[in-house]
C-alpha cells in the first residue's frame, strides 16, 4: 500500500503541475482584473503544495510489514469488460439503435461478467430491453436513437 | 400570517392531480433508490433529470425533491431488516435497528423510523417556511465576497468531515475546482482545457461525473470479487411502537429534528453527518450508553428523524441563497435553471408556485411515505433478493441512459466511463468523492464570486476580511481546517469521520 500511496501522490503532483502550466498559458490577467487562467492556476498551485506534502509524508512513512491474508481472486477482467461494453454501447448507439444495443449489452453482461446460462441471459436481455423501451421511449418519450430497426 | 397564506397556496399547487402523481412517483422512486445499495439519491436525480425536460417546472421540482427524501425512508428499511444501508445516511440505523430486528422487534423499529421521519418532516417544514424567506431577504445583502466566503466555509466543513486524510480531501477539492473550470470562461468566453472537444465546451457535466463516481464505480467495486448476497430472514409483525417505545423515542425525535435541520443548512454537511451527530448525542444523553448498539430504540428514532430533517434543511441554502449543499441539491438547482428559473434570494418572489409548491409537497410526500411504505416493506425486501447479476446490469443500463439523454451525445457516456474508473480507483486508494463533487458544483460560482470581488476591490484581497459577514465565514473555515493541528482527535470527530 505504501508504494501505491507514493504513486498516487506522484500522480497528483504531475497533474497539478500540468494544470498550472496549462492555466498559465491561458493568461493569468491582472490582480484587479483576473484572467481566465487565474483561478485554475491558484487551484493547481494549492494542489501542487498539498501533493508535495502528501508525497513527503508517504516517503517518510516507515514501511510496515503487512500480514498477508488469503484474498479472493481479483477479477480485473470484469472491470475491463464492463468499461469496454459501455464504450461500445455509446459509440454504436446511433448506428445500431437502442433496442438491439441494449439487448446485446445485457446479454453480454449476464453471460460474461457473472456467467449465466444462455437461456437466462437471453430472457434477461429481452425483458430488460422491452421494459427500458417502455419506460424511456414510450412513457418519457426521450430521444434515444432507434437505429436500424426504425422503431 | 402571510406565511400560512403562502403555504395554503403551496398546497393548492401540490394537490393538483398531476403534481400529486409526480410527488407519488418521486417518493416511490426515492424509496426504491434508498433500498438499492449503489445508487444514491444524487445518481437517481442525475438519471431522471433529463427526463424532466418535458415536465413543467413545479412538477419537476416536486418529483426530484420526492426522490431526495424518499431515499431516506428506503435506506432505513433495509438497514433495519437486512443490515444493508441502501443509503449512506442510514448507516447509523443499522447499529441499533438491525439488533432490534434480530430480537424480533423489527416492526417497532420500522414503525418508529417511519413515524420519526414523519414527525421530523412536519417540524422542519415549519422551520423551513419561517427561515427560508427571511434568509433570502438577508442574502440580498450578500455581495461576491460573502458568497465566496460562504462557499469556502462549506468546502472546509466537507474536508474536515471527509473520511481518511484531510490532505487527500483537500487534493480532491482542488481537483474538483480545476474540473469546474473546464469549458468556456463565464466572464471572458475564452475556452479552457477543452482541447478542441465540442463536448467539453459547456464544461464537464455534473450528471456524468456523479453517475460515474457513485453509480458505475460501485458496480466495478462489486464485480471485482465474487458478490455475496446474504439475506437475514426477519419476520415483521406489529409495526406500531408501544407506549414505552414512544416515551423513549419522542425526545430523540425532537432533538434529531432540530439538530438535523440546522446541520443540514450548512453547505458540506449533507444528510449523513447529522445522523451520526444525533446518534452520538443520544448516546451521551442516555442513562444506558453502554447498551447502544444492542437494539436501543433511541438509536433508531434520533438518527432517522435527523436524516429526514437534514434533507429538508439542505433546501434552505439551496432555495434562498442559490448555494447547493451537495450533489443532490446541485442537481435540484440545475433542474430549476433548465426551466429558466434563477435560484437565489429572488426565487421566492419570482416563482412562488415553485417554492411554496415544493414546501407543501414535502408534507404531502411525507404523508404518502408513511401510508405507502409500511405496507410495502415486504416488496422492498423482495427487490433486494433479486440476484446481483440482474441488478448491476440494470444499474449500468440506467447509468448509460442517464448520461446519454442529457445531450444525446455518446461522448457524455465516455465521460461517465472515465469518472467511473476514477471513482473506482478513488475508492481503492481511500480518496473520497464527496469533496470532489461539492467542489465541482461550487467551483464555477466560487470563481465568479472570487474574480468579481477582486475587481470590486481593485485587486485587494483585504475585501474578504474587511466585510464582517465574509470575514466571519473565512475565520470559521480557517479554524475548522486548522483545528486538527491543535485539538486532540475527539471521539465525536472520529465517529463523524468514520461515518462520513
Amino acid at each position: 500500500m505504501g508504494r501505491i500511496l507514493l504513486y498516487c501522490n506522484l500522480f497528483w503532483l504531475l497533474f497539478s503541475l500540468f494544470a498550472c502550466v496549462e492555466a498559465y498559458r491561458l493568461t493569468l490577467g491582472k490582480i484587479n482584473n483576473p484572467g481566465p487562467g487565474f483561478f485554475p492556476f491558484g487551484a493547481g498551485l494549492t494542489m501542487l503544495i498539498l501533493s508535495l506534502a502528501a508525497l513527503f509524508q508517504s516517503m517518510a512513512r516507515k514501511r510496515k510489514v503487512e500480514k498477508t491474508t488469503p484474498q479472493e481472486p481479483f477479477r480485473w477482467w470484469n472491470i475491463v469488460i464492463i468499461l469496454a461494453a459501455i464504450t461500445g454501447y455509446a459509440f454504436s448507439l446511433e448506428k445500431i439503435g437502442f433496442l438491439i444495443n441494449t439487448f446485446l449489452f445485457i446479454c453480454l453482461l449476464l453471460k460474461v461478467v457473472e456467467p449465466q446460462t444462455w437461456k437466462t441471459a437471453i430472457i434477461g436481455g429481452l425483458i430488460t430491453t422491452l421494459a427500458a423501451n417502455l419506460i424511456f421511449n414510450v412513457i418519457f418519450r426521450t430521444q434515444i436513437p432507434r437505429g436500424i430497426l426504425g422503431f | 400570517m402571510e406565511v400560512f397564506k403562502d403555504l395554503l397556496f403551496g398546497f393548492s399547487v401540490v394537490l393538483q392531480p398531476m403534481n400529486l402523481l409526480y410527488c407519488f412517483f418521486g417518493v416511490l422512486i426515492g424509496t426504491l433508490v434508498g433500498v438499492l445499495p449503489g445508487i444514491g439519491p444524487a445518481a437517481a436525480l442525475s438519471l431522471l433529470l433529463p427526463v424532466t425536460f418535458y415536465v413543467p417546472p413545479v412538477s419537476t421540482i416536486i418529483l426530484l425533491a420526492g426522490i431526495m427524501y424518499g431515499a431516506m425512508y428506503g435506506g432505513s428499511t433495509t438497514s433495519i431488516l437486512l443490515n444493508i444501508p441502501g443509503e449512506a445516511a442510514s448507516v447509523v440505523t443499522c447499529l441499533d435497528g438491525y439488533q432490534m430486528a434480530r430480537k424480533g422487534r423489527a416492526g417497532p423499529a420500522l414503525g418508529i423510523s417511519a413515524f420519526g421521519s414523519f414527525i421530523a418532516g412536519t417540524i422542519t417544514i415549519f422551520l423551513l417556511i419561517f427561515l427560508a424567506p427571511p434568509l433570502a431577504n438577508f442574502a440580498l445583502k450578500f455581495g461576491p465576497p460573502e458568497y465566496f466566503a460562504l462557499m469556502v466555509l462549506g468546502l472546509s466543513i466537507m474536508v474536515y468531515l471527509a473520511s481518511g486524510s484531510i490532505v487527500n480531501a483537500l487534493i480532491m477539492v482542488c481537483f474538483g475546482l480545476i474540473l469546474g473550470t473546464i469549458g468556456l470562461d463565464q466572464m471572458t468566453g475564452v475556452p479552457r482545457f477543452i482541447y478542441k472537444s465540442t463536448t467539453l465546451m459547456d464544461g464537464i457535466g455534473l450528471i456524468q461525473v456523479v453517475i460515474g463516481l457513485f453509480g458505475v464505480s460501485e458496480v466495478l467495486i462489486n464485480v471485482e470479487k465474487t458478490f455475496k448476497q446474504d439475506i437475514f430472514e426477519t419476520k415483521v409483525k406489529g409495526l406500531l411502537p408501544n407506549r414505552e417505545d414512544w416515551r423513549r423515542s419522542i425526545g430523540p425525535i425532537g432533538r434529531g429534528s432540530i439538530l438535523g435541520f440546522f446541520l443540514g443548512i450548512i453547505p458540506g454537511m449533507s444528510v449523513v453527518i447529522p445522523t451520526f451527530v444525533s446518534y452520538v448525542v443520544e448516546k451521551k444523553l442516555s442513562k444506558y450508553p453502554e447498551k447502544f448498539g444492542t437494539g436501543m430504540i433511541e438509536g433508531v428514532a434520533g438518527p432517522e428523524a435527523a436524516n429526514n430533517a437534514a434533507s429538508t434543511g439542505t433546501l434552505v441554502p439551496t432555495l434562498s441563497l442559490g448555494i447547493p449543499t451537495g450533489a443532490a441539491t446541485a442537481l435540484l438547482l440545475g433542474a430549476l435553471m433548465i426551466h429558466g428559473l434563477r435560484p437565489g434570494p429572488l426565487l421566492i418572489q419570482e416563482a412562488p408556485d415553485v417554492f411554496w409548491g415544493l414546501v407543501a409537497s414535502l408534507y404531502v410526500g411525507n404523508v404518502m411515505l408513511l401510508v405507502l411504505n409500511l405496507p410495502l416493506i415486504g416488496l422492498w425486501v423482495k427487490i433486494l433478493k433479486i440476484p446481483y447479476h440482474f441488478l448491476f446490469s440494470l444499474i449500468l443500463l440506467l447509468c448509460i441512459i442517464g448520461s446519454y439523454i442529457t445531450n444525446n451525445n455518446p461522448y457524455d457516456v465516455i465521460i461517465m466511463v472515465i469518472f467511473g474508473l476514477v471513482g473506482y480507483l478513488m475508492k481503492k486508494f481511500n480518496y473520497e468523492a464527496a469533496p470532489l463533487v461539492l467542489a465541482l458544483v461550487l467551483g464555477p460560482m466560487m470563481e465568479k464570486a472570487f474574480r468579481r470581488s477582486l475587481m470590486l476591490s481593485d485587486g485587494g484581497f483585504a475585501i474578504f476580511f474587511t466585510r464582517p459577514i465574509s470575514a466571519s465565514f473565512l475565520i470559521m473555515a480557517l479554524l475548522i481546517l486548522l483545528s486538527p493541528l491543535f485539538l486532540k482527535r475527539t471521539r465525536l470527530r472520529e465517529n463523524l469521520r468514520a461515518g462520513g
